[in-house]
């Protein structure tokens, strides 16, 4: 019993002293990086005033998707990849004789996109897609704010049918409106 | 009351500081005047301002509804609230007043005081009351403001952020403004199954709270300790220190009207119909009473020292030991009130809820406790008064462990300057600890009152008094 | 019979899903008399995305930035786990730098749900900055991430048959910086928040949950090592490159009060940030060039069977339970989630703690909501 009375006694200046040492020790800390915030140069670059100042994004960073359709070969298989299917392609065989041009690497075009829309608002940026595109045409680029007014404005189209000579049965040439998107 | 008031207008300064000697017991029934009149004065405010929300353009025609009619009706009913919150601070101030004013000297002199005698006694006392709050609230407001920003400062680069950067260019400078102006345009959201009258009513019970308690706190003193020294040899009456009022009971007033805080958390709490907020208010409840017997008991150390509760004389008291070196904080003035200084100052925390004591916000455990379901000005209440409150606490503790004003060198403005450096690195300690410590639980908070802080807190007025006898 | 005795009401007070620490959507239903809890019942679902029928309809390789959504804090060890269960499937043989990629990148990631979880239960006590110190380290290495891989939050790094992508020259001196920030970073957290008083008297004896329990409900991770068991799957049952490090499972000792408080859970986690360090480092060491994908594994196609692939995540053990009928796309994919059984001892611990307790002990656990749910 006395030792327990002891014990109690002992615990309770040891709590008092513990609680007063450890607040001056964690106020050595927060205070140190209060006075040498400055100082430091490891931790400056963590705030960044991101409107004015930017954010450089590291290389091959994964940000919105973009295509170069003059290289698109629309094989398809970014569409075919797309865990998400945000990927939409209507495509059709270029007709006989008619003249789609060639890639920048030279591959010939045989096949006409009328439409390649990708849906970003599904998209994962998982990147899968620009991996398998065998033109590279299918890239992602370094910008990463892209917030917009409207679901729409995350809708990109990238096919312009315009440019072809032919028009398919029942198509408008001119860049469809948004339409929704369906099951690849 | 009366015969005080007509004192007052015959024969201004002497007779109204005799008269206010004679009646301490009217002090007392002052203060119960003064919570009495809060209420009421709320009541009425708050009656007209419930009717006139659409029926604004009906009511009639005094200025102030006039130039409400042109405003946008939810702004005028804002600054409504504004300056509600200004006059009920104001009533809360002018019981005090009552009672021991000071009026400046131009007053008793020249053609004024004859027209003066003319005016109605309360007339008078109201409108000193009025321009002595106006001006009190103008600089606590711009220090609210002040140390909102500083706080936020502080912590960011504490944490190795930046905080505010954008609002007025440099460092962000202006943000405690664009807050402010923010708080005012936000609509007031009363909840709809809150108890609407007290869910009005709380913030301002809180804000006059903690607003009244500056009538007794004082700036600085127009004297030298040196010529307060002589004068008290010559058996002299000292002049009056700067402040609003120099209640001869300073200690007990301000302990009095800060605790009237928790009745408005109480009733924030409450009326929120919030089960989180009830949680908050119970436990401010608990916290605040427990606080108040070591914070009293530490203070009443510096009472024993001096022997007198009015701050002017602790802080002279102060003085005439020595200006640096009687402070009575220090070891050889009394071994014991550098101790009762830690239990104040902890405490003081305690009644500020600020961390580490902050449960009854505690926003991780009872996500804003007592004021989750305020918005806009009548939020920005709650945190007025909580700063308004740190500030209080630190001067107090300035006052009756630090040496007040001193050393002021007989100046007034470096006495001002001195005080309120004190106050502010107080201030500034609340911050780095609030941005250090974890939060305390509910039992552990008790247990630090009950079982650590009052015993020692006894064991320091014990000893101090010892000491003051033993001394002589 | 207890209800009888008491004097007052029970009160109801649900607590989440918008409640700032619940971790996210959780909603928690507490009875409670005053602030004691009487009963406490965790509803979950509010974030549930559908990942296992996602599955079946996605192909093999498109699941992985699936399994990034599951423990977003954590996402690489997600990944770690599909894949090695695919690859269990598929017999595939990894190229030995792919390996040494994705323990280097899982253990990366757990110094980095760790300091979140560690930061996080800092707010939850109610000291804030903590939290931030312990971002400023995670920035480093999420830096690390965005080099390697190209994004933040949702690597779909690590693939079937090796990683993405091979590491950018910047990578390791900005990675050996890290290994020497964090051991230095570690000590001052420790000083600032696990040895503070306060901080102990809120986490010491609450929640204590003994090593049987804690088998008993299914407790994986820290919360089963914080019990005192010493159960690490990287020890136990090891995968990949783990038989040839050499690290430390720290296990809680009940240093502060009793075994299996929320203390020695917290504790076990910074202890085991220490250990991810130290295996970064090993890791760092044995980087070779070479290959980082195995031949053929662009699409696959796993022959007709089933697997079940467990692997120790910063949360627990991590399971993927696949069945393949031989196609394209998996016929069934079943994860157990260290998370959620973790989180259902909750109930059974909870009973007889204030509201503030609720709090601490519902941050030692540390759930990722995305993971009960998926
Ligand atoms: S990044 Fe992923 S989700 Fe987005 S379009 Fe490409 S494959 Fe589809
Ligand atoms: S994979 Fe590349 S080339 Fe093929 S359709 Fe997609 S974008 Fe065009």
């Amino acid at each position: 019993m006395h030792g327990d009375w002891v014990c109690g006694v002992y615990e309770y200046f040891k709590a008092i002293f513990l609680g007063i040492w450890s607040t001056l020790v964690g106020m050595r800390i927060t205070m140190a990086r209060f006075f040498d915030y400055v100082k430091d140069p490891l931790y400056q670059g963590v705030t960044v005033q991101y409107p004015t100042e930017r954010w450089k994004v590291a290389e091959g960073y994964r940000g919105m998707l973009f295509n170069d359709i003059d290289d698109c070969i629309v094989c398809s298989q970014c569409a075919n990849e797309c865990p998400a299917d945000c990927i939409i392609i209507d495509a059709e065989k270029a007709a006989k004789g008619e003249d789609l041009g060639k890639t920048s690497n030279g591959t010939p075009k045989k096949i006409k996109a009328w439409r390649f829309d990708i849906d970003l608002n599904h998209c994962l940026y998982c990147g899968l897609c620009t991996e398998v595109c065998p033109t590279e045409c299918l890239i992602m680029t370094d910008a990463y704010d892209y917030a917009t007014y409207s679901r729409d404005g995350l809708y990109l189209l990238f096919a312009r049918p315009e440019k072809y000579t032919t028009a398919p049965a029942g198509a408008s040439p001119a860049a469809s409106p948004a339409p929704e998107a369906k099951p690849a | 009351m009366f015969a005080l008031a007509e004192a007052l207008k015959m024969d201004l300064i002497p007779a109204g500081l005799a008269l206010f000697a004679e009646n301490v017991t009217l002090i007392g029934w002052a203060l119960v005047a003064l919570a009495g009149g809060l209420v009421f004065a709320n009541g009425i405010i708050l009656y007209r301002l419930k009717t006139m929300g659409p029926t604004l353009p009906r009511m009639g025609n005094t200025i102030q509804l006039f130039t409400l009619q042109l405003m946008p009706p939810a702004l005028g009913r804002l600054l409504l609230l504004a300056q509600t919150g200004a006059i009920l601070a104001c009533v809360g101030m002018a019981v005090p007043m009552l009672m021991a004013v000071p009026v400046p000297a131009f007053l008793s002199a020249g053609w004024i005081v004859p027209r003066v005698q003319a005016i109605p006694t309360w007339i008078v006392v109201a409108i000193i009351a009025l321009v002595v709050c106006k001006a009190l609230l103008g600089l606590m407001s711009v220090y609210v403001m002040a140390s909102g920003w500083v706080e936020r400062k502080v912590s960011a680069h504490m944490q190795d952020r930046l905080g505010p950067m954008y609002v007025g260019g440099w460092h962000g400078w202006a943000q405690s403004i664009a807050d402010g102006i923010k708080f005012i345009l936000k609509e007031d959201i009363t909840p709809a199954a809150a108890d609407r009258f007290f869910f009005k009513l709380a913030p301002y019970i809180v804000f006059a709270g903690a607003f009244a308690a500056l009538a007794a706190l004082p700036w600085t003193d127009l004297v030298s300790s040196r010529e307060i020294a002589n004068l008290q040899e010559a058996g002299k009456p000292l002049p009056p220190g700067v402040i609003a009022a120099d209640l001869n009971i300073g200690i007990l007033y301000i302990l009095g009207v800060t605790s009237l805080g928790v009745v408005g958390i109480i009733m924030a709490g409450w009326a929120s119909n919030n089960k989180w907020s009830l949680l908050g208010a119970m436990r401010s409840a608990a916290q605040i009473v427990s606080y108040e017997i070591p914070v009293a008991t530490a203070l009443l150390c510096a009472v024993v020292m001096s022997g007198s509760l009015s701050l002017v004389d602790i802080v002279r008291d102060q003085g005439t030991r020595g200006e640096i070196l009687g402070w009575y904080c220090w070891p050889w003035v009394n071994p014991f009130m550098g101790i009762a200084l830690l239990i104040y100052y902890v405490g003081a925390l305690a009644e500020t809820n600020r961390a580490p004591f902050d449960i009854p916000e505690a926003e991780s455990e009872l996500v804003a406790g007592y004021h989750t379901e305020y918005s806009g000005l009548r939020f920005s209440f709650f945190y007025f008064a909580e700063y308004v409150n740190m500030y209080t606490c630190s001067v107090l503790a300035s006052c009756c462990f630090l040496g007040g004003w001193y050393p002021n060198f007989g100046s007034p403005i470096l006495g001002a300057a001195v005080l309120g450096g004190k106050a502010l690195f107080l201030v500034f300690v609340m911050m780095v600890l609030r941005w250090t410590l974890p939060r305390v639980r509910v039992d552990q908070l008790m247990y630090l009152c009950w079982k650590v802080l009052l015993p020692w807190a006894l064991v320091c007025l014990v000893g101090t008094t010892v000491w003051v006898v033993a001394r002589g | 019979m207890e209800i009888l005795e008491r004097t007052s009401d029970v009160m109801v007070i649900n607590m989440g899903p918008q409640h700032p620490s619940t971790h996210g959507v959780l909603r928690v239903e507490l009875k409670t008399d005053g602030e004691v809890i009487l009963e406490a019942t965790p509803h979950l679902g509010y974030l549930h995305r559908d990942f296992e029928k996602h599955c079946e309809a996605v192909l093999w390789g498109g699941v992985i930035p699936y399994t990034d959504r599951m423990d977003y804090v954590a996402a690489m060890n997600n990944n770690f786990g599909y894949c090695l269960a695919v690859e269990k499937l598929l017999g595939t043989e990894i190229p030995e730098r792919a390996s040494v990629l994705r323990v280097l990148v899982s253990e990366l990631n757990r110094i980095a749900s760790h300091l979140l979880a560690f930061g996080t239960y800092g707010i939850d006590i109610g000291a804030f900055t903590p939290f931030l110190y312990a971002f400023r380290e995670r920035e480093m290495i999420l830096d690390l991430f965005e080099h390697c891989c190209g994004a933040r939050l949702t690597y779909n790094y690590i693939r079937i048959g090796g990683v993405s992508r091979d590491l950018p020259p910047e990578f390791e001196p900005k990675c050996r910086r890290l290994v020497r920030t964090m051991r230095e970073a570690i000590p001052e957290y420790n000083n600032l928040l696990s040895y503070n008083q306060i901080f102990v008297a809120r986490t010491r004896d609450i929640g204590v949950i003994p090593a049987e329990l804690a088998i008993a409900w299914g407790c994986t991770g820290p919360v089963l090592r914080g019990s005192g068991v010493k159960w690490d799957l990287r020890k136990d049952e090891p995968y990949s490159i783990y038989p040839e490090l050499q690290f430390e499972v720290p296990v809680g000792k009940g240093e502060v009060g009793t075994v299996g408080d929320c203390w020695d859970r917290y504790m076990v986690r910074l202890r085991e940030m220490e250990q991810s360090v130290d295996l970064v480092e090993q890791c760092l060491d044995r980087l070779k060039p070479g290959p980082v994908m195995a031949k053929g594994t662009r699409s696959v196609k796993p022959p007709k069977g089933e697997v079940y692939h467990r692997t120790e995540t910063p949360r627990g053990e991590l399971g993927f339970y696949i069945v393949s009928d031989g196609g394209k796309k998996a016929y069934r994919c079943k994860v157990r989630s260290p998370c959620f059984c973790n989180l259902s001892i909750l109930s059974e611990i909870a009973p007889g703690h204030l509201i503030a307790d609720m709090v601490a002990l519902i941050g030692s656990i540390d759930i990722v909501l995305g993971e009960v749910d998926r």
